[in-house]
């Protein structure tokens, strides 16, 4: 109805109206120019746009141009890397190029906020038609999701679910999930209460971590024996009550009373026993988790950074927030 | 993440925590003839075992024994039992008497109408046979031939025991047997 809207004035519809009504089978070629890093290096502003470029493919309502292929027509133009930066140049080679669209943009930081300037504009006409900035306040990081929500702001898409989601879970710990974990007080104990022990192995404390292992399994096996004993005692225990019940001579009942109480005496040192042995194994094992969290890796070890409390920045609120964590 | 540190800890910490296991008491000891743990004094006359438990239709021998008894050459025991429930199928000398030196006389009566077994047990002659402690004096097999519980009790006005010169012996305590059928 929009796009009738612009024919029946006698005006083109916007290039964005039309992305939006084509569907797979009718898609608009596209040729993305290297945004401009305005106080970030070219590096970073050239990953920034592959992963813009990316991220407009993943749309399926356009068919993009190779970047070798279009690196190849401006070297043939005799232009370097970043210097076709103007309009009309970038129209010149979108011309070149066959394609409908082109885009181009800036990436600029002003002292703690980034901004992304991007416009799509006709190479026949050179109208724009669509323009879209995002200022943007955080580490360089979070810039990858803002960019990625832009192509389809671009396009005049709605933006995915998932990227909205990731948006507002915030910026990821790539530090973690790239190289080797880093290991903290909070993993030492969630092991150690797992496995006596294995906590002080998991920070380096091979000593220590051996030695509550084997503590622990010697109380533990201590404890089970005691209760071997005490089913043994039980069984002979309830053989005697059994013998006295049957018993009819005096003597008799006498004797296997004698047994019983006898049977009963060793049920109770071996219970005595298994209480000793059990509470000694838990409160070990309470001990060496406490020992682990104590002992655990600290910053200097290349583990926790300290207090699990940080400022960090939310992208959907654009506001400072206060975030505990704890690492397990 | 919680659960599994329920799971993974607090369950083996509460397990080692609660390991003592739960000891017998001592005052276990339910014997009929324990004349420790027996609640009257002796010498007594009691039903062993003092809890019959009789399947319906099936039968259950019951001895009658006395205990911590001195020089006992004579006895007279009378029960009672609920004929409604129970009959007698058979009684016969109990081995107190029969390992003595000398073969006892010995009788019983059951009388059905009332529910009653009078028993008598001496020996005759007057060479001082007798016999000292704890034994069985008659076995008698009742077999239940209705449901329910009853009990087997002794007449205490009865019952007499007497020594080879014919003196009474006091009988100062009484068990009482309970028929319960499964």
């Amino acid at each position: 109805m929009q796009i009738l809207a612009w024919e029946i004035t006698g005006l083109e519809a916007p290039g964005n109206l039309k992305l939006k009504r084509a569907g797979k089978d009718a898609q608009t070629t596209v040729a993305v120019m290297d945004f401009e890093g305005r106080g970030i290096s070219m590096q970073e502003a050239q990953t920034l746009t592959d992963r813009f470029t990316t991220s407009l493919s993943s749309t399926q309502k356009v068919v993009l141009v190779e970047r070798g292929t279009m690196n190849d027509v401006l070297e043939e133009q005799g232009f370097a890397t970043g210097e076709c930066a103007s309009d009309e140049c970038a129209a010149e080679v979108g011309a070149m190029l066959g394609v409908e669209f082109m885009i181009s943009g800036a990436i600029g930081k002003l002292g703690n906020a980034y901004t992304i300037d991007a416009k799509m504009f006709s190479v026949a006409t050179g109208a724009a038609e669509s323009m879209k900035s995002i200022t943007y306040s955080g580490a360089v990081e979070g810039l990858i999701v803002e960019i990625e929500i832009l192509a389809w702001d671009i396009l005049g898409l709605d933006i995915p679910r998932s990227l909205k989601k990731r948006r507002n879970q915030g910026i990821p710990d790539y530090s973690a999930a790239s190289g080797p974990k880093r290991k903290t007080k909070g993993g030492a104990l969630f092991r150690s209460l797992v496995v006596p022990g294995f906590g002080q192995l998991y920070s380096g404390r091979k000593m220590s971590g051996f030695g509550f292992m084997l503590l622990e399994a010697g109380l533990i096996g201590m404890a089970a024996k005691s209760n071997s004993d005490y089913t043994t005692f039980q069984s002979e225990y309830d053989t005697q009550l059994a013998n006295y019940n049957a018993a009819t001579v005096p003597a008799e009942i006498a004797s296997y009373k004698a047994l019983v109480d006898q049977a009963r005496t060793d049920m109770n040192g071996a219970n005595d026993q298994l209480v000793l042995f059990s509470s000694a194994a838990a409160g070990i094992w309470v001990v060496n988790a406490l020992h682990a969290f104590l002992t655990g890796p600290t910053f200097a070890d290349g583990g926790d950074q300290g207090l699990p409390v940080r400022l960090a920045y939310d992208p959907l609120t654009k506001q400072t927030r206060l975030e505990w964590r704890l690492n397990l | 993440m919680i659960k599994r540190l329920v799971i993974f800890t607090l369950l083996p910490l509460m397990a080692l925590m609660s390991c003592g296991q739960d000891v017998p008491p001592e005052d276990v000891y339910d014997n009929p003839l324990d004349e420790d743990e027996v609640t009257y004094e002796t010498p007594a006359l009691t039903f062993y075992p003092i809890d019959i438990s009789i399947d319906l239709g099936s039968s259950q021998a019951v001895d009658v024994f006395v205990l911590d008894i001195e020089n006992l050459a004579g006895s007279h025991v009378k029960l009672s039992y609920d004929k409604s429930k129970l009959s007698v199928l058979s009684m016969s000398v109990g081995e107190f008497f029969a390992d003595a030196l000398q073969a006892p006389v010995f009788f019983a009566e059951n009388d059905t109408e009332t529910g009653t077994i009078e028993i008598n047990t001496s020996f005759l002659g007057s060479d001082s046979v007798s016999v000292s402690g704890t034994g069985s004096l008659a076995s008698i097999v009742f077999q239940l031939t209705t449901d329910g519980e009853s009990s087997l009790t002794f007449d205490v006005a009865s019952c007499e025991f007497v020594d080879p010169d014919d003196n009474s012996i006091e009988i100062k305590g009484f068990g009482e047997g309970v028929v319960n059928a499964q």
